[in-house]
């Protein structure tokens, strides 16, 4: 949960891109299927049917114990990109940062504080997906920061910047 | 052959152990991890749903096939 500062309000909550999820799913969607699809391929095959008719349970039981597996690291997968979020508010910007299960690295800089933001899109799919970086340079001596794989980043940019500006005219 | 299928059931009895202990800590690690952190209660509500759902079911599914190996 997020604790907001008096009179703050949240603007915006913005994730990866989709698509960035379902590349990290996708694996685990074909591993899924694979063991079925080999089953039942092999299973028309004289020699390979004979064998498996002797082990159906064994192999029932492994195809359930299977799934179960990657259902939960589909979950594992699905948590790290859920709890990935870039939080604007209209006086700061949160950045959320999931590295793992137990590794969480949260970003915090004052509107006031943005000196820069430059947004870049990098390639076909990107461009097509309108998926990107943003990069927001701060006037504090930390370190620049960089949200990548955002859906709509030149959106987003575009909510910094007035957020800023607001809270530049509110100083 | 009533070696291999001891040895099947024994595999089959360490697998089934070892994804239940999974699954009981890493859905207390999920869940801590949405109710801690999670920015939306109401999606996050729903999510457990969909989890507990599914994996329950997988689970009782595993263990109704592994007795059926016995």
């Amino acid at each position: 949960m997020i604790n907001l500062l008096e009179e703050e309000k949240i603007i915006l909550k913005k994730r990866r891109h989709w698509f960035i999820l379902v590349l990290e799913v996708s694996p685990l969607v074909i591993a899924a299927f694979v063991p079925p699809i080999i089953t039942a391929a092999s299973a028309s095959l004289p020699w390979v049917g004979e064998i498996f008719a002797n082990f159906t349970g064994i192999a029932v039981f492994s195809l359930f114990a299977w799934w179960l597996f990657l259902w939960m690291i589909l979950f594992v997968v699905w948590t790290n990109y859920y709890l990935d979020v870039i939080v604007i508010t209209n006086k700061r910007i949160i950045d959320i940062e999931q590295l793992g299960l137990f590794a969480r690295d949260v970003v915090e800089v004052r509107m006031e504080n943005i000196e820069d933001i430059k947004t870049e899109v990098l390639g076909l799919i990107a461009s097509l997906l309108d998926m990107g970086n943003i990069h927001i340079q701060t006037a504090a001596e930390s370190r620049e920061i960089i949200i990548k794989n955002i859906a709509g980043p030149h959106s987003l940019r575009e909510v910094i910047s007035k957020c800023r500006d607001e809270a530049g005219n509110m100083v | 052959m009533e070696n291999i299928d001891n040895l099947l059931v024994l595999g089959a009895t360490l697998v089934l152990v070892a994804i239940v202990v999974m699954w009981s800590v890493l859905s207390f690690v999920l869940n801590y991890h949405w109710t801690r952190y999670g920015i939306e209660p109401r999606q996050v509500k729903k999510i457990k749903q969909i989890y507990l759902t599914v994996s329950v079911t997988l689970m009782i599914l595993m263990i109704v096939s592994y007795f059926s190996l016995l």
